[in-house]
């Protein structure tokens, strides 16, 4: 079941690449759909048993993939957005030009499953580098006019903190005489290393997740990143939901290190802390609607770094359910935006029409002809803001209350992004859905809405009702969270 | 499940489902029905409030519902230092103290509803505005219904997003959608602050359920708390910090300074809004807040004092601002975040119930001043300045009526609402703790002083709006009976809506809605009786300076006439008109130059950072380029390297072996 | 039975001829056979070594270069096959389009 789940989209994806046109797009968003659906079959099934078997065994490297809450939940986001987002760019009008989209799309897919199940170290590293590959081919061929600089800048940051990853994977075999790689193996015997050895091997790891998250100052790849990927927002989608460094310093970095991780937990904490508060207060003067939600996601990820670093469960517990759901509505400001470039766009081959188009404040007053549209975009900026009673409160909340916990300076400083972020959000959406009008656009059709319903519904559902999300993330955060004394 | 535990949670459900129904399929119906639609479900939800009303009146415990589910995340450590996990739960309760507010809030609520029909007539927006108004309601009711402090929170910012979408509610013009987002920036920080105590309180206390916090003080001794009783001494730390935490957050929602700015704007909404959301219902939920956390302030003396402090200033300052405005709403506006410094004076002192009894009488007399000036606004045309009014005592007969009634409650003239209220709060400050020492003089002096002021400021909008001549050049003409209606019926609330708290001279149970509080919202320990003459003097001192206001308001109107150009003009008239220039403060103090490192950072990050790392890179690839002389396409000249290289290699090895 | 030396000294001579005429040749052809002299002269050597350790392990690396060394021999001809369809040379001298 779980090797369907994650090599169903890669199959299709190479099925899809002898197919043209509708015959691709429909094949590629029932490969998404099937995994969607098998991955709910796992959650409602209940099935979390370790698959494991030797892949590499001379070098005591395993094919060993679970998926358990966490990885489950994230599965779930992953799929389902990546239907989703698959749904939305075939409605498009240009997306037969770009139809290379749908098996990098779904090739990203398996890669995010495979992270997300993976036990074993160098599997875990295999998937990590791997689905950089369509990232990049993504950027490369369908990006803007400056995306040969942002794909070098994204793969030299990248590649160069993963590269810092694996010489720690391997040298955290070598110094904990572990048989293999295999996470389960590993982490009673790391533990009882020496403190600086468990620093300097932590770091290696900290290093790759810093880039991914990103944290500050290792987050300059970003902005570019989306900036200068299809003006549609497939590739930012699934940017978004690549960002998965939070992930690995749960599963990974936290548990195998924790007298490191609680020795320089206030460095990152206030790391993290500061990432949020700039993010949100750089995004306050972007011009620009990709760069601004690349700035917002950046606020985001210093929340979900804040919430890891508090090495508290509230505090991690939120920082998983705010790094899967801010996967569902940033994912979807995304898609309202290239919904919105889509409107506006006359021309998508001319730079300068599509630049107009995403920049903000350009048109104004979009309310009045698209009141739908601008109502769906209100509900999905107040949940990237963290309004109570849609997704992003219960992760943010959360994660400030178990950081509060273990450093509330720290905190004091995360939480002031609540203001920062109100004010660049509410500022973009004035300047461009309110005011005197200055051009109309279509309202929401039909598969616009067939698109935007399953997210709002995600966002307002498990805003309100956040148990059963709670309780796939309960028993794993609870287990971490006893390894590293969780205060 | 039981029924009769879940009915009240029903309350928010009803206006919640009209607003799902109205965004979804308003746009097709006729413009009465989403009007006749949205009320009828608030009534239905105040016929709900009135059942737990009776319900709970017997009770000493909270009504808790039943229903509940896992909300937030929380582990807690046991005895053996072993987490256990103690997800919070969704859940609601309803006590006295909520239940007196969800009566306020639907029933003004309804009533505001059945007014907005004549004056949204018309409107392109009809259906949406109505969507708005329940939306509100709904968030209103999950705020003081909430047994946690964050569900409370869902209903605290659900508030402010109903606020932010009504004030902006014209948002084609620029200045609504300002204000809007001003307002809601603004509660931001002070929800930022009201986080912060949750944190604060989670640490000390284990748990964010606010009865188990109230109820903790009873039973379990906070380390160094010392009581009340001695006047001024300070709690714990952690529990003066998380209560003055919890003050700012409510000062954030109530317009209490330092974050009082944002009101006066958010009268760019229309006007019904004006009345509920800005003067009856949202704005008081920051002195709800305080007597929700009466536990916690009533053993924080010091963050009590505080609030005290804030209340007054806050109210000095509204009053101030509010003589000289000239726009018919903006004085309104003035006056409620200086009746909101009262409140925040009353449960400062520790006497809960006197707040929640200004709380409920400012929602009777205020909701009437502001559904008068709608019912002016409406008839003159949409002009809002006072100065091109007057003489609307005969075109406006019903208008005038209530609006006079409304503006003798707010002096405080006996026996209409406001008196008691008011004379409640200044003679709680006297007996409070407080009292005996400089402070509770102090505040007691200024609580005067604004009595005064308020008599003398509504006066003028009184006499500048009804008295005189008609100075504008519309053609007033009286509001239709949908509008009329609430108009009566909050007057009379305002005339009887005192006698719920009458003075204790008069008996020791005749005070019902401190008999009935009790259990809900009990008076911080230390209060102390004043002999019969003492309350008396109090008494006559705060009527002497209702009267004398409305005399001296009278004596200044009829010296420098309509447009008192004679004193307007002066440097004090020009600082009341601009609010005492606060927000011209806050525009070059924090505003610039928040804005201001915001773009050079955006400069930096684009620009500077990304220069550092393009440096990097170059410098990797000048030491390529010097190396690629050796590449110099001759293939012969590679096998001579690899030649000499291998017997390099060779000689090496060969050398070494005979070493 | 052949001394082994013989067998080294063989391949010794050989290489150096195979060296001394990759640098002095011009034409590709020639230096690709000078190549390919060089490849067979280390044949010789690990045979030989082979032989006298009585070890098959040399040989059967010999077998794996050989079969190697004729693929090589069919893409270098190749190439310079290609090369010679696009250029009217195949003087080394004037191929340098590689250079840095």
């Amino acid at each position: 079941m779980i090797h369907l789940i994650i090599f169903i989209p890669l199959l299709f994806a190479l099925i899809g690449l002898f197919l043209r046109g509708q015959a691709r797009a429909s094949i590629s968003i029932f490969a998404a759909l099937a995994s969607f659906a098998l991955t709910a079959v796992v959650w409602i099934a209940k099935i979390d048993t370790v698959y494991r078997t030797p892949w590499i065994p001379g070098a005591g490297i395993f094919y060993s993939v679970t998926f358990d809450g966490p990885s489950l939940l994230l599965a779930l986001v992953a799929t389902l957005m990546t239907s989703i987002t698959l749904i939305y760019f075939s409605n498009r009008k240009d997306s037969q030009q770009a139809e290379g989209m749908y098996p990098l799309a779904l090739a990203m897919l398996t890669g995010l499953l495979g992270i997300f199940a993976a036990r074993d170290l160098i599997l875990f590293y295999v998937f990590f580098e791997a689905t950089l590959v369509p990232s990049l081919f993504m950027l490369g061929l369908y990006g803007r006019k400056n995306r040969v600089r942002a794909l070098t800048k994204m793969a030299l940051y990248t590649i160069f903190g993963g590269l810092l990853m694996l010489v720690s994977i391997i040298a955290t075999k070598l110094y904990s005489n572990s048989p293999s790689f295999d996470f389960l193996e590993l982490f009673g015997r790391t533990s009882q290393l020496d403190l600086e050895t468990q620093t300097w091997l932590f770091l290696g790891f900290v290093a790759a997740f810093a880039v991914k998250l990103p944290l500050f100052p290792l987050h300059n790849w970003l902005p570019d990143f989306h900036a200068e990927n299809h003006s549609s927002g497939v590739a930012d989608v699934m940017g978004t939901l690549y960002k998965v460094g939070g992930y690995g310093l749960f599963r990974f970095a936290l548990p195998l290190f924790p007298a490191a991780a609680q020795n320089l937990q206030w460095v990152f904490m206030f790391l993290a802390a500061f990432t949020a508060l700039y993010g949100a207060w750089i995004a306050f003067s972007s011009k620009d609607f990709k760069r601004l939600l690349a700035y917002a996601g950046l606020s985001h990820m210093g929340l979900v770094a804040l919430g890891m670093f508090s090495l508290n469960p509230i505090g991690m517990a939120g920082a998983l359910f705010l790094l899967a759901f801010q996967g569902v509505y940033s994912s979807a400001l995304f898609l309202i935006v290239g919904m919105l470039e889509e409107r506006l766009n006359k021309d998508v081959q001319n730079e300068k029409t599509t630049s107009q188009a995403l920049e903000i404040g350009h048109v104004r007053g979009l309310a009045a002809s698209a009141p739908a549209f601008a109502g769906v975009a209100l509900v999905l900026w107040f949940a990237s803001i963290g309004v109570p009673g849609l997704a992003g409160f219960i992760g943010e909340f959360s994660v400030f209350l178990g950081a509060y916990q273990a450093n509330p300076w720290a905190t004091a400083l995360a939480v002031s992004t609540v203001i920062a972020s109100a004010a660049f959000a509410l500022t973009a959406y004035q300047r461009t859905w309110l005011e005197e009008t200055t051009t109309t656009i279509p309202e929401l059709n039909a598969r616009d809405w067939f698109v935007l319903v399953p997210i709002l519904a995600v966002t307002v559902f498990f805003g309100v009702f956040s148990g059963s999300a709670l309780k796939l993330l309960e028993p794993s955060v609870q287990a971490v969270a006893g390894l590293l004394g969780g205060k | 499940m039981d029924f009769n535990h879940n009915l009240f949670a029903l309350m928010p459900v009803l206006p919640l489902l009209g607003w799902l129904v109205l965004i979804v399929w308003g746009k097709n119906m006729k413009e009465p029905t989403p009007g006749i639609l949205a009320s009828s479900l608030v009534f239905l939800s105040f016929v709900l409030a009135v059942v737990g009303f009776v319900q709970v009146s017997p009770m000493k415990e909270p009504l808790l519902n039943t229903l509940r589910w896992d909300f937030l995340p929380m582990w807690v450590s046991d005895a053996k230092g072993v987490l256990v996990s103690k997800p919070l739960q969704f859940g609601f309760a309803l006590d006295h103290l909520s239940s007196i507010m969800t009566l306020i809030i639907t029933g003004i609520g309804f009533l505001i509803h059945v007014f907005a029909i004549g004056y949204m007539h018309g409107d392109k927006g009809f259906s949406r505005f109505f969507a708005y108004l329940n939306f509100f309601i709904a968030m209103m009711l999950i705020l003081v219904l909430a047994d946690s402090y964050p569900v409370l929170f869902i209903g605290w910012e659900g508030v402010g997003v109903a606020s932010y979408l009504l004030i902006g509610f014209w948002y084609t013009d620029v200045k609504n959608s300002d204000a809007a987002r001003k307002a809601f920036i603004v509660n931001r920080i002070g929800d930022a602050f009201l986080m912060l105590g949750m944190f604060l309180l989670f640490m000390t206390f284990h748990t964010l359920n606010i009865h188990e916090i109230n109820s903790s003080f009873g039973s379990v001794v906070i380390p160094n708390v010392t009581t009340i009783s001695t006047g001024i001494a300070f709690g714990s730390p952690p529990l003066e910090l998380a209560a003055l935490f919890l003050l700012l957050g409510a000062a954030g929602k109530s317009a209490q300074l330092p974050l009082s700015t944002w009101l006066p704007d958010a009268m760019a909404g229309p006007t019904p809004v004006s009345a509920l959301i800005h003067a009856a219902t949202m704005v008081t939920a920051g002195v709800y807040l305080v007597a929700r956390s009466h536990g916690i302030f009533a053993n924080a003396p010091g963050a009590s004092s505080w609030v005290m402090w804030i209340g007054a200033l806050t109210a000095v300052y509204g009053a101030l601002s509010a003589i000289a405005q000239t726009d018919i709403k903006k004085i309104l506006a003035y006056s409620t975040v200086s009746q909101l410094g009262y409140m925040f004076i009353a449960v400062g002192s520790g006497a809960y119930w006197v707040g929640i009894f200004h709380v409920a009488t400012h929602a009777f007399f205020k909701a009437l001043l502001f559904l008068s000036s709608g019912s002016v606004i409406h008839a003159v045309g949409g002009e809002q300045d006072v100065r091109q009014m007057g003489g609307l005592r005969e075109k406006l007969p019903t208008t005038h009526i209530v609006s006079l009634i409304g503006t003798l409650a707010i002096a405080g003239i006996i026996p209409l609402a406001g008196f008691f209220s008011k004379d409640a709060i200044l003679s709680s400050v006297f007996t409070s703790p407080f009292g005996g020492d400089f402070s509770g003089y102090a505040i007691w002096a200024i609580g005067l002083i604004v009595a005064f002021l308020t008599a003398g400021y509504m006066w003028r909008w009184y006499s500048l709006v009804f008295l005189g001549t008609y100075r504008g050049h519309a053609h007033p003409h009286e509001s239709s009976s949908v509008m009329t209606v609430p108009l009566w019926i909050l007057a009379a609330l305002s005339v009887v809506g005192g006698f719920i708290g009458l003075p204790h001279f008069l008996g020791k149970n005749v005070n019902w809605l401190e008999g009935f509080l009790e259990e809900a919202a009990p008076n911080a320990l230390g209060f102390h009786e004043i002999p019969l003459w003492g309350e008396l003097i109090l008494i006559a001192l705060a009527l002497a300076a209702a009267v004398g206001g409305i005399l001296f308001s009278r004596w200044i109107i009829a010296r420098d006439g309509v447009n008192s150009a004679g004193w307007i003009a002066t440097r004090f008239g020009n600082a009341s008109r601009k609010a005492l220039f606060v927000d011209q403060t806050y525009d070059i103090a924090v505003s610039a130059p928040a804005k201001f490192i915001s773009e050079q950072l955006e400069l930096a990050d684009t620009h500077g950072l990304d220069r550092g790392i393009g440096a990097l890179a170059n410098g990797t690839a000048e030491a390529g380029a010097s190396l690629s002389v050796w590449q110099s396409g001759f293939v012969r000249a590679y096998a001579i390297a690899v030649l000499l290289g291998t017997a390099i290699l060779v000689g090496y090895l060969a050398l070494r072996s005979f070493a | 039975m052949v001394e082994t030396q013989y067998y080294i000294a063989l391949a010794a001579i050989l290489f150096s001829i195979g060296a001394v005429g990759f640098l002095t040749r011009r034409s590709a052809i020639q230096m690709f056979l000078c190549v390919e002299l060089m490849l067979n002269a280390a044949n010789l050597a690990l045979v030989a070594f082979s032989r006298a350790w009585g070890d098959l392990l040399a040989q059967s690396a010999v077998f794996i270069i050989l079969t190697l060394a004729a693929a090589e021999v069919a893409i270098g001809l190749g190439i310079i096959v290609a090369i010679f369809k696009k250029r009217p040379t195949t003087n080394v001298d004037v191929l340098s389009s590689l250079k840095g």
